[in-house]
């Protein structure tokens, strides 16, 4: 019977017309758009790069330099430590915030909102000095471990100075991040799903472990995904912390900035080595989403349940310790704002001097903050939904796919390679931006648009496409259904998104202090210039980074607390 | 508003879903569409409501060639499988959101939610949220919603898959009953032949994006014309042989059995198809069929119980008193159907 | 919604006047002549402040806008960046030799105090603002036994050396460490070079390098004299050590970007940089070396005449840079 009709079917199917592409579709016009604004501000600006790394020495073509990558150990042991550090922080991270995020999303646990609110807050690490925290408390000679060392108290390890320092500050500047996604997701699972598991005589844990997280497994690997990324990202932390631990990052960063030799085709090499194993871990990511893309369509809100006395405290202490060791670079930096450093070194002497002479200067930097920011966001959003939407529902042939990955690129550059980038495009005609604040703006929103885009996109991979069938039904046209039942649905995601995405954008470093030009100097880069050397007046960098941190808090806080009820 | 599907074809990349396809729905009708998941039914409603475009052919609403008439001015109603309510809105505001778009006034948006909801009877679970209610309540909600901008067609897609069965015929009634009610042409996709056939004016049996037989749900039932629609709707023995004289089959297995009316021409190779109602237990003479019970099942009010005939062919009949496995049994069929087309077993 | 629909309008109302604001000061940047300076500046404020504070006084007419930047090779990689169409007037800090090495994108010019300084540059491409050296620290918590701590290079690369790793950026990203390299080969060979590294653990960079002595990380490492001094003061558990077979040193230096937008107020910041006043001030609040004859050592550093200084051939080290440092990673490579 298949056979008869397969056989039937070949003639005439040939000469049917092709579904041709329409150009009055309103999507279409706005990925072009947003392809071209892509392609300006991302293609454009790398292009140097890829160009160096096929030019040999004597400016021939070249693909010697990805031999290297094989064969040479100065790089292969770089790359394979990346992945390897990228990985274990990922795993680690989910091993946090998946159970956490499960019994968050269930139970009745007190406290939720400021917990949730906390979590979000510590998606933000205070820029530069993050690492550099835990190094106070658990280097050699930090405090805890002094401490530990005065009661005898044995430690596991010398100094938390190596690759376990690194994935150890990873892993607790990125739970959040899984968390958050995490969490959304399994509120969003249909609890009839697990009823009717239940019913069947499943056991509730055989329940979860069978149906619960099978359906929470896209955001998982998103969430790991995006973690992942961050670290494999990441020069900063290692440079710190890595003590000699070869890192790719690093690499790309020593041969683009070297003082002494400077080889920017081996950093360009590197960087696309980089782009390559990312590109690998999204398209790992995308299959395990697309997978399972409209699994979860909850129409109706997950009941929170009771949780019995004792396993209720556990869980709290496993959350507060979690949130603890996730906020101990903010404590740290907050406490030694109000001491005394001379040189660089802390004093145990409380002053506000630090404020006293943050204040002297402008306050400035502060309002420029919000202002590049706040524009960067907005723009981000926009972006995020167009990208986010067309990658998700529509089935461009060739925008969609490009769109998908081109916004992920910035996601992998490293921001001061970025910004050679940016400089050397736009620092002549056709477009000039150097100099300007206009140029922080577009550094800002293009390197964080794949966060705000993933999350938009995981959010847009919950909504189904029949709610928005059904609108059209009742006479909605496409742009009015969006409107009215997609952005209003996705609106939580869209404004936790575009939150974070803010604060990583305000807390945005390395590509700043390549572009920043006076007057334009945003809080970074004044908490950088005080921390930049080792002997440089570290206090009054911890000052700006409490009042960064509290100015960013505080309205997300009021954010947060506006859209609760949308929200959970 | 009558609905006519033309030469309906729909290809998606590698894989035919729909091959040629004509159906004619008259107005203040329900058609079902009819068939095993994969069949195309469910692609040839998305084209009737204009979510996605056939390759070929056309659809008319009444005189109309919808083709380019977007989904959001075909004035069509239709009910998702998922239900497909919007989270963010009220029962009344889900209902109330296309005559919003109409921009009605507030008093009638108000009367015509109020009647819609009274209609599905859900008066008083106005103000609650989607997520509050049991499926079925949300699917009342469905169709309440489809319903409320008075189409002219509604477009049903598995409506009640997600409910328990007794939901299920609990539902099914108040759909027909409310189609009934306003008179509205309707097209249902179903794989549940039970519900095709208690609620359809017109059945649509599909079968690899063909349709198979349209008919009455009596026709399609009674007299099945392809083996698949036989097999597809109801228990069926399908006894495959060649005509040797006008009135008799020899069947694959060597029987021969005479069925006592015109067949058809003879030597032409046919199915006969029986349902186990139309077979009755007779004395040994009469019989058409002998066999020996292999097994019996006790289903309440009858009991149905499976012969093997001489030639191996497994025969499925009905009937009331106990019968022990291994007894012979003689049978005699007082209606059957004779086909001609195999379009295989469902 | 409202609320966020006022936010968004808000910003957007911001940005307008800010792309304004960005529009006038590029237009205005090009016609304000000389009433500004930009400087790229490597170096934190506990050291550029002081300075900048005297020259304000100095030169009120002239506004200077300081842009720090993480590193030499990145203000260096900046300024190559921006080579079209300089946005930048001077760079400063660093060592000469980085000066040499990307003369191509700085104007050489001869400044009235140049003759005043001991290291001068026969191009004009660097002028010298102050000299650096390096010693051994030690952390005396860390490697308590004052015994046995070096008092020489050739002390650091003894197999039965007792004080830990010692902690060496590697030179390729460092301008300190390559300076240390080079003059490990001028005062001994690539034979102590191969010894010194199965004792050394190679860190990214020179900050790394230092932060590691400080913290008790490692036990021995190198540092700039100046920062080791400040953190002696600060309490820090370090001794340092001026290796008696000889002392790296680099000049530290300043220089105009070629093409610079406002040359003449560039001229007029970096001859003051080299003024007297200045340079004393670089020793008493900065507490780093003069780079004239006539301003002493700063507090709590020896006198030039103490110290044995490495007399490294620059020609060889800066021509020579690609083959040096293959051979350290030879180094590195062999032991292991």
């Amino acid at each position: 019977m298949t056979a008869r009709t397969a056989a039937q079917r070949t003639g005439p199917a040939r000469s049917r017309r092709r579904p041709r592409t329409n150009w009055r579709d309103p999507w279409r016009l706005a990925g072009l758009l947003a392809l071209l604004v892509l392609v300006i501000f991302i293609v454009y600006p790398q292009l140097w790069i890829v160009r160096a790394a096929f030019t040999s020495d004597s400016g021939a073509f070249t693909l010697a330099r990805f031999g290297a990558f094989v064969t040479d150990e100065r790089f292969t042991r770089p790359l394979l430590h990346s992945v390897v550090v990228s990985l274990a922080v990922g795993a680690g991270a989910a091993v946090v915030a998946v159970p956490l995020a499960f019994v968050m999303a269930r139970y009745r646990i007190p406290g939720r909102q400021g917990i949730l609110t906390m979590l979000t807050m510590a998606t933000t690490s205070p820029p530069f000095l993050g690492a550099y925290a835990w190094l106070l408390l658990l280097g050699s000679g930090g405090i805890l471990t002094k401490a530990a060392k005065g009661v005898g108290l044995p430690l596991p390890f010398d100094s938390i100075l190596g690759v376990g320092g690194i994935i150890w500050v990873g892993v607790w500047f990125t739970f959040a991040l899984i968390f958050l996604m995490v969490y959304d997701a399994f509120r969003a699972v249909d609890p009839a799903l697990e009823e009717a598991a239940a019913s069947v005589g499943s056991t509730p844990w055989r329940t979860h472990a069978k149906v619960t997280l099978p359906l929470a497994v896209p955001a998982i690997a998103t969430g790991c995904y995006l973690a992942a990324m961050r670290i494999f990202a990441d020069f900063g932390t290692p440079m710190l912390i890595g003590g000699g631990y070869q890192m790719l990052p690093v690499v790309v960063y020593q041969n683009f900035m070297s003082e002494v030799a400077a080889s920017p085709s081996v950093a360009a090499t590197a960087s696309i080595m980089m782009v390559l194993v990312s590109g690998l871990a999204l398209l790992a990511q995308r299959r395990i989403v697309a997978r399972r893309s409209f699994a979860v369509t909850g129409n109706r809100d997950q009941p929170l349940r009771e949780l019995r006395r004792g396993p209720k405290a556990l869980v709290l202490i496993g959350i507060w310790t979690a949130l603890l060791l996730g906020f101990v670079p903010h404590l740290v930096v907050l406490l030694t704002s109000f001491l005394r450093w001379q040189s660089g070194i802390l004093q145990w002497e409380p002053t506000l001097e630090n404020y006293r002479r943050l204040f002297e200067e402008s306050l400035q930097p502060i309002v420029l903050s919000f202002v590049l920011a706040g524009i960067a966001c907005l723009i981000a959003l926009v972006l995020g939904v167009v990208v986010a939407y067309i990658v998700a529902r529509k089935k461009f042939v060739i925008s969609g796919p490009l769109l998908n990955n081109l916004v992920m690129v910035p996601y992998i550059l490293p921001g001061t390679v970025f910004a050679i980038g940016f400089i050397l495009a736009f620092n002549h005609l056709p477009v000039i931006l150097t100099g300007t604040a206009l140029i922080i703006v577009v550094a800002y929103f293009i390197r964080r648009l794949p966060y705000v885009m993933k999350s938009i996109e995981t959010a847009l991979g919950q909504v189904h496409p029949s709610l928005e069938e059904a609108a059209m039904s009742v006479g909605a046209p496409p742009r009015r259904s969006f409107r009215d039942i997609v952005v209003p649905i996705i609106r939580p995601a869209v404004i936790s998104g575009g939150t974070v995405g803010f604060l990583q954008m305000i807390t945005e470093l390395s590509a700043t202090v390549m572009l920043y030009a006076v007057p334009w100097v945003t809080m970074t880069v004044v908490i950088f210039t005080n921390a930049m050397q080792p002997g440089s007046p570290f206090g009054v960098a911890s000052a700006m980074t409490t009042v960064l941190l509290v100015s960013v808090y505080v309205p997300l806080y009021l954010l947060r607390r506006r859209y609760r009820t949308v929200s959970l | 508003m009558d609905i006519s599907i033309r030469g309906v074809s729909k290809t998606f990349g590698e894989t035919t879903a729909l091959e040629s396809v004509d159906l004619r729905v008259p107005s203040g009708r329900l058609a079902t569409l009819l068939g095993a998941s994969g069949c195309g039914k469910t692609t040839l409603l998305r084209i009737i409501a204009g979510f996605e475009s056939a390759d070929a052919g056309g659809v008319h609403f009444g005189e109309l060639d919808i083709a380019k008439v977007p989904v959001w001015k075909r004035r069509i109603g239709f009910v998702f499988q998922s239900y497909a309510l919007w989270p963010h809105m009220t029962v009344a505001e889900n209902v109330a959101y296309g005559l919003r778009l109409r921009k009605l006034p507030k008093e009638s948006v108000a009367e015509k939610v109020a009647a819609g909801l009274a209609m599905v009877g859900l008066t008083g679970r106005d103000q609650h949220r989607p997520g509050q209610l049991s499926g079925g309540q949300q699917q009342r909600v469905a169709l309440a919603r489809a319903l409320a901008l008075e189409p002219d067609v509604l477009l049903m897609d598995e409506p009640l898959s997600n409910l328990d069965a007794k939901l299920r015929v609990e539902m099914r009634r108040e759909i027909r009953r409310i189609q009934q009610e306003t008179g509205i042409t309707a097209v249902y996709v179903t794989h549940d032949q039970d519900e095709a056939l208690e609620i359809s004016d017109l059945v649509a049996v599909m079968n690899g994006g063909r349709i198979e037989q349209i008919g009455s749900p009596e026709d399609v039932y009674e007299r099945p014309e392809t083996t698949f629609v036989a097999s597809f709707v109801g228990s069926v023995t399908l006894l495959r042989g060649r005509i040797t004289d006008t009135s008799a089959l020899a069947l694959a297995g060597g029987d021969k059995v005479d069925f006592g009316r015109p067949l058809g021409s003879a030597g032409a190779d046919v199915y006969v198809a029986l349902r186990p109602e139309d077979l009755r237990i007779v004395e040994n003479g009469d019989a058409q069929f002998t066999g020996k019970v292999v097994r019996s099942s006790f289903q309440g009010s009858v009991r149905e119980s499976v012969a093997e005939l001489p030639g191996g062919e497994l025969l499925a009949f009905e009937h009331r008193r106990p019968l022990p496995t291994g007894a012979t049994v003689g049978l005699a069929a007082d209606r059957f159907t004779v086909i001609e087309n195999d379009t295989g077993v469902a | 919604m409202r609320y966020a629909t006022t936010l968004g309008a808000g910003l957007l109302a911001l940005a307008l006047t800010g792309c304004s604001g960005v529009l006038t000061n590029n237009a205005t940047a090009g016609q304000n002549g000389d009433n500004t300076v930009t400087v790229y500046s490597v170096s934190g404020p506990e050291v550029t402040d002081p300075i900048l504070n005297e020259f304000k006084a100095k030169h009120p007419e002239i506004k200077v806008n300081k842009i720090g930047l993480p590193g030499t090779g990145e203000a260096f990689a900046r300024v190559r960046a921006e080579k079209d169409r300089p946005l930048g007037d001077v760079i400063w800090g660093g060592s000469s030799e980085l000066y040499t090495a990307n003369a191509d994108l700085i104007t050489p010019v001869e400044l009235p105090n140049d003759a005043a300084t001991v290291a001068k540059d026969p191009n004009h491409i660097w002028h010298a603002t102050d000299l650096l050296f390096q010693a051994i620290a030690v952390n005396t918590d860390k490697f308590p036994d004052a015994a046995k701590h070096p008092k020489t290079f050739e002390d650091l690369a003894k197999p039965d050396f007792s004080g830990g790793d010692i902690a060496f950026a590697t030179p390729k990203s460092s301008g300190t460490s390559y300076s240390l390299l080079t003059t490990m080969v001028t005062l001994h060979d690539w034979d102590y070079v191969n010894r010194f590294v199965r004792n050394a653990r190679m860190l990214d960079g020179s900050t790394a390098m230092f932060n590691m002595v400080k913290d008790g990380e490692v036990g021995t490492s190198f540092i700039n004299e100046d920062l080791g001094a400040k953190w002696l003061a600060a309490g820090v558990k370090i001794k340092l050590i001026y290796p008696e077979d000889g002392v790296s040193s680099q000049t530290g230096s300043a220089g105009i970007i070629k093409g610079a937008a406002h040359e003449a107020a560039a001229k007029t910041f970096v001859d003051f940089l080299m003024s007297k006043e200045a340079q004393q001030i670089m020793v008493d609040q900065v507490q780093r070396r003069s780079s004239r004859n006539d301003v002493s050592a700063p507090k709590g550093l020896p006198p030039v005449e103490q110290l044995k200084r490495a007399d490294i051939d620059e020609k060889w080290a800066s021509e020579q840079k690609d083959e040096i440092l293959a051979k350290f990673d030879d180094a590195v490579k062999s032991a292991g």
